[in-house]
């Protein structure tokens, strides 16, 4: 038989170039593919810039009358900002997501149309029983050549991304402590400027104003840490990326996947609490 | 007159072009600070049976927070501003990488992928590496084209 008379080297060429080959598309891109999902459900930043955008009217009734007119002046800048300011977390929730994609393993198969391109093997010269061989290796390789296609634009996508990243999420981090210090003026506001100028003047109105403080303050604690959440989750992501960036060649490292996938867990909490405090 | 109290104090911000993000937010953060200090001197006056200078020092209190709230919409204001080209950037990585999937999503349909993998699949039936390894080269160069 033909195949007991190929030398052993040949064999292990084909061998070696099947296993290179199964090697580029089995590289395990779970960690990957769960750190940027997590990333990017980033929307609760834009759910952010409404409540920033609101803020100054929301304290117009506890402001004095001579106030009004730059308050409502602030909101309608604020209002103008918060396009840019969706829009700039859309291009991080598109980045991400297309990375979530591309270190899926949702690789399209050849399937029949292996048969059908296995086929054309006789027709570019070779013998049939080697034609007949192409096409079983041929099912194998065709996907395991597209998954590492996929793969090697994927550490592309990396390489290209990290600079402009950083510079956004940078961006992001400075204006999510903005919203926080928006949250130290709302509460410098209402209770320093107005509740503990008041003077409740009966029991039950004591209470009453208690009760209603308790509640503002509640209030302000849950948005104040909804804020201190956004801007964790963004530090991470940006040295979540950093460490995909410098490993990139070797991007299912062990120790990167376990990084990666503790990460994934911090952002997935962390903007868990900032859709809660915020909205969507 | 800047000296009269029931005016807000004069708007202390500089031109956008010599500002930063962090300076903008630092001055905020002062004000803020600056109006809680007279809240308190406020509260010690209505205390101290001076309701009158307790609401010159509460209109002023509260004009330093509208101050803070200007300086903090100019903060982010200057912040989108200086990561403008940088997002474009990135969409425009993303959208490369998309391309690119949409082309694999599609390969069914693209003769010259599938005549790439077939040269691969060739290469490989006839034992010949090189041949394979070209065929992969041009597989990527159809993908990515």
């Amino acid at each position: 038989m033909q195949r007991s008379n190929q030398h052993p080297g040949a064999l292990l060429r084909h061998a070696g170039l099947s296993l290179l080959l199964l090697a580029a598309a089995c590289t395990d891109l779970g960690a990957v593919r769960d750190w940027s999902g997590a990333s990017a459900g980033i929307d609760g930043f834009g759910a952010g810039a409404e409540r920033f955008a609101g803020r100054p009217l929301g304290q117009v009734r506890v402001t004095p009358p001579t106030q009004h007119q730059a308050l409502r002046d602030i909101a309608a800048m604020r209002q103008r900002q918060v396009g840019q300011l969706k829009a700039l977390a859309g291009t991080v929730g598109l980045y991400m997501e297309t990375m979530n994609r591309l270190a899926g393993d949702g690789v399209p198969s050849m399937g029949g149309e292996v048969e059908v391109l296995g086929g054309r093997l006789g027709a570019v010269g070779l013998p049939a029983d080697r034609a007949e061989a192409g096409i079983g290796v041929l099912a194998v390789v065709s996907d395991a050549a597209l998954a590492g296609v996929q793969s090697s634009r994927l550490r592309r996508m990396i390489e290209d991304g990290n600079d402009p990243l950083h510079g956004v999420l940078g961006g992001m981090i400075d204006i999510a402590e903005a919203f926080r210090l928006d949250l130290e003026i709302e509460r410098a506001r209402w209770l320093d400027g107005f509740v503990a100028l008041q003077t409740p003047s009966s029991p039950v109105q004591r209470i009453l104003w208690q009760d209603w403080v308790t509640g503002l303050e509640a209030r302000l604690r849950r948005e104040e840490e909804a804020a201190d959440a956004l801007t964790a989750a963004l530090r991470i992501m940006a040295s979540g990326h950093q460490a995909l960036f410098d490993s990139r060649d070797d991007i299912d490292a062990v120790a990167l996947a376990r990084r990666l996938s503790d990460e994934a867990g911090e952002i997935g909490r962390a903007l868990g609490q900032v859709r809660d405090a915020f909205g969507n | 007159m800047t000296d009269d109290p029931t005016l807000p104090p004069a708007d202390p911000v500089a031109p956008a072009d010599a500002l930063t993000a962090d300076a903008a937010r630092a001055m905020a953060e002062a004000m803020r600070r600056a109006a809680v200090k007279v809240f308190a001197t406020a509260r010690a006056a209505i205390d101290a049976g001076d309701q009158a200078g307790a609401d010159v020092l509460t209109l002023k209190g509260h004009a330093l927070l509208t101050t803070a709230l200007r300086l903090n919409t100019r903060a982010v204001g200057l912040s989108l501003e200086a990561v403008g080209g940088d997002a474009r950037d990135l969409v425009a990585v993303a959208g490369e990488a998309q391309r690119v999937l949409d082309r694999i999503g599609d390969v069914r349909r693209a003769p010259d992928i599938a005549t790439a993998l077939l040269a691969v699949g060739a290469g490989v039936a006839a034992r010949n590496p090189s041949a394979a390894v070209s065929g992969l080269r041009d597989l990527r160069d159809a993908i990515t084209a």
